[in-house]
């Protein structure tokens, strides 16, 4: 049996936040995951506080001041449980990730950065990597939007169409104009997902036929926005040489999943724990968690014929929410399939939704999770401990609503980095 | 606005439908009235069956032929939107073997053909089917798309904005002593009213009936109840299956396209317009309906809906189960001395043509004019053309993708774009539902999560959004689709619920968007 000193469960951004602490921390980890993880599926930018209350209209300008308000008044909020200074320090160690690299992450200093959506609405984030850098609706510089005809998800004359009527409105001052290029006349291929276009950017014959095409459609505008597809791992470069032959500035709007800025961030993360020592086993989904007294020795991974067995002194779970399959819902009851963690749930099902898909309270299903101490380690009910040796981390905690919030960047690398600092009883 | 006509439809369910084209193909004038879009009551929201009849034929001799006729004349003028699937009634030990007999004998007499099958027999031809049955009985049933066949009716008949008015409520019916001499209107976006003259006005309201009979002070002995549904992500069976047993709740499974759709529930109500299905339903359901095919049991489920049958109350009064099922034409010069007022109501979707056909024939003679029919022997073009099998399309989409061309705009329903701009070429925008309907769009495993956005995108992308608000479409059909999918949320529909949420509330922040 493999022996390691952290076991992390889970490829999302708290699990790899988490075994990059384990392992900076001089812990031997292993990091386990079943597939490529959330990271992929979002746009790659790290919300913190988005919305506080989660159905409020108004967006957060400076989101510590608000997490300190929400901690006070929702002790049981996973930022509750990390508190401002661990927050502040996840940040700080995950813009270490990028450090002298040309594709890096930033904020406008405290604040919160207003940005755009493939819908052509706004959205509130904090972190955004450097090629989304311009894309603030604080920018008064005409846009002229780059879409393809053979990209499937991602419309610039839809986009544009939105974002001119929230200029009528007075919500922005900048105006859109769409182009789309057929996908066709400038590779051998008509259609391309996200990921295979990013490739085809990477090449530079590929990326001067666009640069062409695109300076021939300006007008006045002097910036040009792109779906988030401008290379995959020399995407600094790619926007500095698309820059240098539009004369504008250059930025990346996300598409829909899968992410390629959140393929990047994967990669990166990916990287920095290979070169860390951490052993990376992906594809293998953790089935069962070997408990005696209230304390794990190992987890058992199975891909049928294998089955395998890895043993540690601790354990991080931060296998995410549902969607991630950190919970389950049976018929009438969510479980955590691992280690049988008591979920925080209501006693009924008929109470898990609300009646409105887009409704400004909470669909009470987002705040199901399992219950931590203030060291992230789960309890039950009654503030009991269960596992002595385990943290938990990212989605699957209960007691936020993060896409409601949109906390779920800040939440994920919080409390993964908190969960690989190590606290014990 | 003033407008004048020779005949008023009142409802733009496939009843209305089949009377507009009817009454276009003999040359008389119409124009048709919905409030609401197209097969917006029972017409979009029933299990897609296409009865062979004998389901009636104990308990109702009369509308079982009716529905044999129709069947026929169906599968010949609209095989492009009928799958002949064939059905199966299926025996389970608890099932009383009376009542098998008693099926096979009326099946005769009404001369619906049936063949007896072992259950080694039904097996062979449905391998999902429970291995306890006790035996089977196959008759011709069918599935049929319903939004389809509506198109195509309405599309044959008339055109957007001039015979065919959607959204557009009937306000008032103008009577002049025996006689409703036209019918005041207005369009419910933008609140504008008009009248428009007519010489005959047809209620074909379905659910809606009584409400339109009383705008002429009439009132109508109607029954309201709601049948549940519940779709499957996957095909369980190649035919229809039935419980060999008298109708009762639960006792059929249709196969639709890729899905199965579980049925139904019949609960007598009052409320028409925002119907739900209640978490009882769906476990019944499924309960039910996993008797004869046990993989249902636990299968991903992910949509329940709920239609409205109005059923014509017979003077016994009872279960709304013995009500006819067949169609109720009613003349109101006879019953209430209103001289061009038609009521038709009741019957089966199968059975649209020939109510649109004595409608129509009742209108000819008290015209005066002798006018025959022709629905019954023109075969509806569009589904007639488009007929190809699900086979041959996906051979096509091979050589498409080998050439680099497919671009698959819906991942669970495998839609290309070129299919989907063929299908918007020619379209005057009625909504996204309605567009969602014409395709399959949408009533896959993911409900219309990605490809609702990458329609939008296509319809700016080609110039006909015009200066339609995405967004608020976006979450009109989100909302509605939630209606739809929050009683099947568990399991791997919940997982995928939840990237959905991450996709508009995550990445484009719709719930934030005003």
């Amino acid at each position: 049996m493999m022996h390691y000193d952290v076991i992390v469960i889970g490829m999302g951004l708290a699990g790899l936040m988490a075994a990059k602490t384990a392992a900076e921390g001089g812990k031997s980890v292993l990091l386990l995951g079943k597939g490529v993880g959330r990271a992929h599926m979002h746009t790659g930018c790290i919300d913190l506080l988005g919305y506080y209350p989660s159905g409020s209209s108004v967006s957060v300008e400076n989101p510590f001041e608000f997490i300190g308000r929400l901690i006070e008044e929702r002790p049981n909020h996973p930022y509750a449980r990390v508190g401002i200074p661990d927050i502040r320090m996840a940040l700080t160690s995950f813009l270490g990730l990028f450090d002298g690299q040309d594709y890096t992450y930033f904020s406008q200093g405290k604040k919160n950065t207003v940005t755009l959506t493939p819908a052509g609405c706004t959205r509130t984030t904090y972190l955004l990597p450097s090629t989304m850098a311009w894309g603030g609706i604080e920018d008064e510089r005409d846009v002229l939007i780059v879409g393809f005809d053979g990209l499937k998800d991602f419309y610039s004359a839809y986009m544009a169409q939105n974002l001119n009527s929230l200029g009528k409105e007075g919500r922005l001052s900048f105006k859109a104009r769409p182009i789309s290029l057929p996908l066709s006349k400038f590779s051998a291929r008509k259609t391309a997902p996200a990921l295979v276009l990013a490739r085809f950017f990477e090449e530079e014959g590929f990326r001067d036929r666009i640069g062409e095409a695109v300076r021939a459609e300006l007008r006045e505008e002097e910036r040009v926005a792109f779906p988030a597809v401008l290379g995959v791992e020399r995407s600094g470069k790619v926007r500095k040489e698309l820059e240098e032959k539009l004369g504008t500035t250059v930025f990346e709007i996300p598409t829909l999943p899968p992410s390629v800025p959140g393929y990047r961030l994967f990669q990166a993360f990916k990287r920095h724990l290979q070169r860390n020592g951490v052993t990376v086993v992906m594809g293998f989904a953790v089935t069962e968690a070997l408990l005696r007294n209230g304390t794990c020795s190992g987890v058992t991974v199975t891909c049928p014929p294998l089955q395998r067995t890895y043993s540690a002194e601790m354990f991080i779970l931060a296998t995410g929410s549902f969607f991630g399959g950190g919970l389950e819902a049976k018929g009438d009851r969510a479980v955590e399939p691992i280690f049988g963690l008591p979920v925080h749930q209501p006693a009924s099902r008929d109470t898990w939704f609300g009646d409105r898909f887009f409704s400004d309270d909470p669909h009470p299903i987002a705040e199901f999770g399992v219950l931590v101490d203030e060291r992230l380690n789960p309890i039950d009910e009654e503030g009991r401990a269960v596992v002595r040796n385990l943290h938990v981390a990212g989605s699957i905690l209960s007691g936020s609503d993060p896409l409601r919030e949109k906390s779920g960047g800040g939440i994920a690398l919080s409390t993964g980095y908190k969960a690989g600092k190590g606290e014990f009883h | 606005m003033e407008m004048r006509t020779q005949v008023v439809i009142i409802g733009g369910g496939i009843t209305g439908a089949g009377i507009a084209r009817d009454l276009a193909q003999r040359g008389i004038e119409f124009i048709l009235m919905e409030k609401g879009g197209l097969a917006n009551g029972a017409s979009g929201r029933n299990h897609g069956y296409l009865h062979s009849g004998a389901r009636y034929t104990v308990n109702d001799p009369h509308a079982a032929r009716e529905c044999i006729q129709e069947n026929r004349i169906l599968k010949k003028i609209a095989p492009g939107c009928i799958e002949d699937t064939g059905g199966l009634f299926v025996s389970l030990p608890e099932d009383n073997r009376g009542f098998r007999n008693q099926f096979l004998k009326s099946c005769e007499e009404v001369e619906i053909p049936t063949r007896c099958l072992t259950p080694f027999q039904a097996l062979e031809l449905e391998p999902n089917l429970s291995p306890d049955i006790t035996g089977a009985i196959e008759v011709p049933d069918g599935a049929i798309d319903p939004f389809l066949l509506v198109f195509a009716n309405i599309e044959e008949a008339g055109r957007y904005g001039e015979e065919i008015l959607t959204h557009t409520a009937v306000n008032r019916l103008i009577q002049s002593r025996d006689r409703i001499t036209g019918v005041e209107a207005s369009n419910i976006e933008t609140g504008e009213p008009f009248t428009v003259g007519a010489d005959f006005v047809i209620n074909a309201a379905g659910a809606w009936a009584d409400r339109v009979a009383r705008l002429a002070g009439l009132s109508l002995p109607l029954e309201v109840s709601k049948g549940s549904m519940l779709v499957s992500n996957r095909r369980v069976s190649h035919r229809v299956i039935h419980r060999c047993r008298p109708p009762s709740d639960g006792d059929i499974v249709v196969p639709n396209h890729t899905v199965s759709i579980l049925g139904t529930t019949s609960i007598n109500t009052g409320e028409l317009e925002k119907l739900s299905v209640e978490p009882g339903e769906v476990s019944f359901l499924i309960d039910e309906a996993s008797k004869m095919l046990p993989s249902l049991k636990g299968a991903r489920f992910i949509r329940a809906y709920a239609g409205v049958r109005p059923l014509f109350k017979s003077d016994s009064g009872g279960d709304s189960r013995e009500l006819s099922r067949g169609f109720v034409l009613l003349d109101h010069e006879l019953r209430d001395g209103v001289k061009n007022f038609i009521t038709i109501t009741g019957g089966k979707l199968v059975t649209f043509r020939l109510m649109a056909q004595r409608t129509v024939d009742l209108i000819c003679e008290k015209m005066g004019r002798e006018i025959p029919c022709k629905t019954h022997i023109t075969p509806l073009e569009k589904l007639t053309r488009g007929g190809k099998g699900r086979g041959e399309y996906l051979k096509g989409l091979g050589q498409e993708a080998e050439r680099g061309d497919a671009e698959i705009i819906c991942d669970c329903e495998l839609i290309t774009r070129g299919e989907l701009e063929q299908a918007l070429a020619g379209l005057s925008l009625k909504g996204l539902r309605e567009i969602l309907h014409r395709t399959r769009l949408g009533k896959g495993t993911c409900q219309g999560a990605f490809c609702s956005y990458r329609l939008l995108g296509m319809l700016h992308a080609m110039g006909k959004a015009g200066a339609m608000d995405s967004n608020s479409q976006l979450k009109g059909f989100l909302e509605e689709r939630w209606r739809g999918v929050r009683p099947v949320l568990w399991g791997d529909q919940l997982r995928e619920h939840q990237f959905i949420e991450e996709i508009y509330l995550g990445i484009l922040n719709l719930d934030k968007a005003k």
